[in-house]
């Protein structure tokens, strides 16, 4: 009751002051209140009310920058802790950074702006509340004293001071808001260096006792003990705020457990192989098994390669904020994947996991690797060189077509060339998920008409089909008419990227084709696997013929083979209801005789009066590079202007393995033979010395007299009888006359001689 | 039972006398006590009397409570408190808003400032355009255009 009664006084000489009070406080308004407090209120706001608050002044922009108002956001239970993922998928040489966003099954990773600077490897991560530090690492294979820092409010990335030394695979950790690097350089002086986030500042940390060998793992455990363990198992310990010298401790009982040592409590975890995770006390070092794994590891941790069931191996293990292990790796196809544990110690002293998070399913490669892996195949082709004729000249240009999906059309230098529809390699293979490819390219111009009788056209054309080392044959091109320029719908292999499955003979695909078979598609009724044929809404051909061409001098009709990567000219004409096909050879005039010569009423297939001329090419399990290498069309065979053959870019050669082979035997042919004349030469220099005639003293004065048998022979007229002066007992003496006109006597020594 | 009372001293010098459990809410208080414990009288020189009654108020509300939870009627009692913070809070002008973050802060009344400032962040702040949060906080652009315009830019991808 008493209390009451105060009360109500208390109320009355609160009410009868505050009249007089008002007008003399000072209204404090936000722009008074001091930081601390305003980045409380802030703290409160979600993150995407930041982007309008950062806005509003510098003070704010700093304010929603600093790491306070990161700090204050964990403290309230705001901040969502995040998992940021840090990771490079080789051959790429730069890093990634991702962030684990998302609640439950829709968690992914987002990409978030990476680091170019920052080194590929070997760097150690310092993550702190509002940020996390990468420090050092390897560059080309040299340690760096680069940190840098990503900051996880905004996503940006800045240089912070380096270290006095580079380091690469230091081991660092953070004790009382400090971070300590120890490790990961050969100077055994500046072993350990500390950095303070508040001054921005590194110091080297020197201790009297310092582990001369390198540090391999380190972890702090509840902020206050640095744990470390060096190369060879010894163990250490350190309590950077109580004393400034390291303890020894254990020796490790189970050497190489020390994979992502990550302190949970008071116990120390890392990952061990095949799927386990390992416990330990810090100061015994046993390393003992986390139960309750077992179906994690049957079931996620495993795959099926070749028919073998593999285990995979955890690639990272950590902690989170909640004090849950969270592991990652990574199953076949580049997946990655995180599952989270809670962690219980039992009675006995055995230590129990239980899956308690969601399953990340990430596929490891972003589409922009995705488009790298494209780019990076993409080839030395192409500016186009075709001349369209109506009359006058009207294109001649590459814009005037239309490439759709794997044309590739890239100018480089003065080779025109133009290619579609080919596998580039088998990795893209693997990567794209499909080996059939196909491609189109139209005139992008409709080809119109006003009635069926003047529909007329005349077309030439040179392509090449290559086949691809390794691979057998391909399924060809084909010259098209068709009604529309799209043909996205239509399938690659033998539907030659025309047709599909459904609209394969039927009336309403509006396509008309030249087609240059180069597999038999029984399916088809082709005749064989190298055959010209005129396909109407469909590929079983309406009329075909081997490919060959009428040679003028021969009188008779000569087979080509279209898929032998020599280019192959093609003359496509029709008038007057009759479609007519040549073919022949590059350097070969237009045969006199077409190889097919049909009647056909091109205007039922395009009732629009309407068509769109062009190439369509692909590939399937049979692989093969399809080029056009010029094309020239016209409305009659009159005005087509005849493509200059000779003038026609190179098509590209596709060395096989076993080419490259010969021509290393070339090499080594070569080389061979080099060193069979070497020793030639050697042996004939060799008997020159051994036969050299020994001069004698008096030579060196009057100069040689010596003379050959040959030259003897002669001047004797080979030992004639005529010549013959006389007979000692060692031999004839014949005379003789040198071409100086010398008289002389030769001797000739006889063999039976006494 | 013989409750203790503290005396509370306003800047203005209005007097307070409030039941120790009420003003032991307050963090600093405590200390204080142990500091000046001759003296009954405590002086808290931050606050104006008017705003001293305002945390007086919410103390004295949430220490009922408190108390009065047996149990049984926890869930309802804690709906009719947040209840009763909402109109405590609805009932204030933004100075007064202010001043009481202030009190809260330097008395430490941990729930107070926490309700205050969830308050000020979703009444002034939470959804607003960058206008409405300068016309709401009275705040002076202090940005020249360029630097509205690289802020922007670089806020494209910062806050995703």
């Amino acid at each position: 009751m008493r209390s009451a009664i105060r009360e109500e006084t208390m109320m009355y000489n609160y009410n009868s002051k505050r009249r007089k009070k008002t007008k003399k406080a000072a209204s404090p308004s936000w722009s008074s209140l001091p930081d601390a407090v305003a980045v409380s209120c802030l703290a409160r706001v979600s993150k995407s009310d930041y982007k309008a608050v950062s806005l509003v002044s510098k003070r704010h922009r700093s304010l929603v920058a600093s790491p306070e108002l990161c700090h204050a956001r964990t403290l309230i239970g705001c901040a969502e802790a995040s998992f940021y993922v840090c990771l490079r998928v080789s051959p790429d040489p730069t890093t990634q950074w991702f962030v684990l966003t998302g609640a439950r099954r829709r968690r992914r990773l987002r990409p978030i702006p990476s680091n170019p600077c920052q080194a590929p490897d070997s760097s150690s991560f310092v993550a702190v509340d509002w940020g996390i530090y990468v420090i050092g690492g390897l560059v080309d294979g040299d340690p760096t004293s680069d940190v840098w820092f990503l900051d996880c409010f905004s996503h940006t990335w800045r240089q912070v001071p380096s270290m006095n030394m580079a380091r690469a695979s230091a081991s660092a950790s953070l004790v009382d808001g400090k971070i300590y690097v120890v490790g990961g350089c050969a100077d055994s002086s500046n072993w350990a260096e500390v950095f303070d986030p508040k001054t921005q500042t590194w110091l080297n940390y020197t201790t009297p006792e310092m582990p001369q060998s390198i540090i391999h793992q380190s972890e702090v455990i509840e902020e206050k003990k640095v744990y470390a363990v060096d190369e060879e198992g010894q163990s250490f310990y350190l309590s950077p705020s109580e004393c400034k010298s390291w303890t020894r401790g254990r020796r490790e009982t189970k050497p190489g457990n020390r994979n992502d040592w990550c302190a949970i409590g008071k116990l120390l975890y890392c990952r061990g192989t095949r799927g386990r995770i390992l416990w330990c006390e810090p100061d015994e070092l046993d390393w003992k098994e986390v139960k309750g794994l077992e179906n994690l590891q049957d079931s996620l941790l495993c795959g099926w390669r070749r028919k073998t069931k593999v285990k995979y191996d955890i690639s990272k293990l950590c902690c989170n904020s909640a004090g849950n292990i969270v592991i990652f790796w990574t199953s076949q196809s580049l997946v990655l994947r995180a599952a989270e544990f809670s962690l219980e110690r039992r009675e006995g002293g055995e230590v129990w996991a239980s899956l308690s998070g969601q399953v990340l399913f990430t596929k490891l490669i972003p589409s922009q690797s995705h488009s790298a892996l494209r780019t990076q195949d993409s080839f030395r082709i192409v500016r186009f060189s075709v001349s369209v004729t109506n009359g006058s000249k009207i294109a001649s240009d590459l814009d005037d077509l239309i490439c759709s999906s794997d044309l590739h059309l890239k100018s480089t230098g003065d080779r025109p060339l133009y290619r579609w529809g080919c596998q580039s390699s088998s990795q893209r293979t693997v990567a794209v998920g499909s080996g059939q490819r196909m491609g189109h390219a139209f005139f992008k111009k409709p080809f119109e008409f006003t009635s069926p009788e003047s529909l007329s056209f005349s077309t030439h054309f040179v392509c090449a089909l290559v086949p691809k080392p390794g691979f057998i044959g391909g399924h060809g091109i084909a010259f098209v008419l068709s009604a529309s320029m799209d043909l996205t719908n239509a399938d690659a292999t033998q539907f030659l990227g025309l047709f599909n499955i459904s609209t394969q003979g039927s009336s309403s695909s509006h396509i008309v084709a030249v087609e240059l078979d180069t597999a038999l598609s029984a399916e088809f009724d082709d005749i064989n696997a190298n055959h010209v044929g005129i396909d109407v809404n469909g590929l079983m051909s309406i009329t075909s013929s081997p490919a060959a061409y009428f040679s003028e001098i021969k009188g008779k009709n000569e087979s080509i083979q279209l898929l032998s990567g020599d280019p192959i000219q093609v003359w496509v004409d029709y008038e007057g209801n009759v479609l007519n096909v040549s073919l022949a050879p590059r350097k070969t005039h237009k045969p006199s005789k077409p190889l097919l010569s049909r009647s056909i009423n091109l205007s039922e297939s395009f009732p629009d009066k309407k068509m769109f001329l062009g190439f369509s090419g692909a590939t399937g399990t049979l692989i093969s590079y399809q080029y056009i290498l010029g094309w020239s069309l016209s409305r009659s065979t009159v005005s087509l202007q005849a493509l200059d053959v000779t003038n026609l870019p190179r098509v590209p050669r596709h060395r096989s393995k076993n080419e490259k082979l010969s021509t290393l035997l070339i090499v080594l042919l070569i080389l061979l033979a080099a060193l069979v004349f070497l020793a030639l030469g050697a042996a004939y220099v060799y008997r020159r010395r051994k036969y050299a005639e020994i001069r004698e003293e008096w030579e060196k004065e009057y100069g040689p007299h010596r003379f050959s048998y040959k030259a003897l022979y002669n001047a004797t007229k080979g030992f004639n009888k005529d010549g013959l002066l006389g007979k000692g007992g060692f031999g004839e003496v014949y005379g003789g006359t040198l071409p100086s006109n010398e008289q002389i006597a030769v001797k000739r020594v006889s063999h039976d001689a006494e | 039972m013989s409750k203790k009372n503290i005396v509370l001293k306003s800047s203005n010098g209005i007097i307070f006398e409030v039941e120790e459990a009420v003003a032991l809410q307050s963090e600093t208080i405590p200390y204080m006590i142990e500091d000046d414990c001759a003296n009954d009288t405590i002086p808290l020189a931050n606050v104006t009397g008017d705003i001293l009654a305002l945390v007086i108020e919410y103390c004295k509300k949430h220490v009922v409570v408190a108390d009065g939870d047996g149990g049984g009627s926890s869930s309802s009692s804690q709906e009719d408190l947040k209840n009763w913070d909402a109109q405590f809070m609805n009932d204030l002008d933004q100075s007064k808003i202010f001043n009481l973050l202030l009190a809260a802060d330097f008395l430490n009344i941990k729930t107070l400032f926490d309700l205050t400032c969830q308050f000020v962040a979703d009444t002034m702040i939470k959804g607003k355009s960058v206008e409405e949060v300068r016309r709401t906080l009275n705040i002076e652009k202090d940005y020249t255009s360029e630097e509205e315009a690289k802020a922007r830019q670089e806020n494209e991808w910062a806050f995703k």
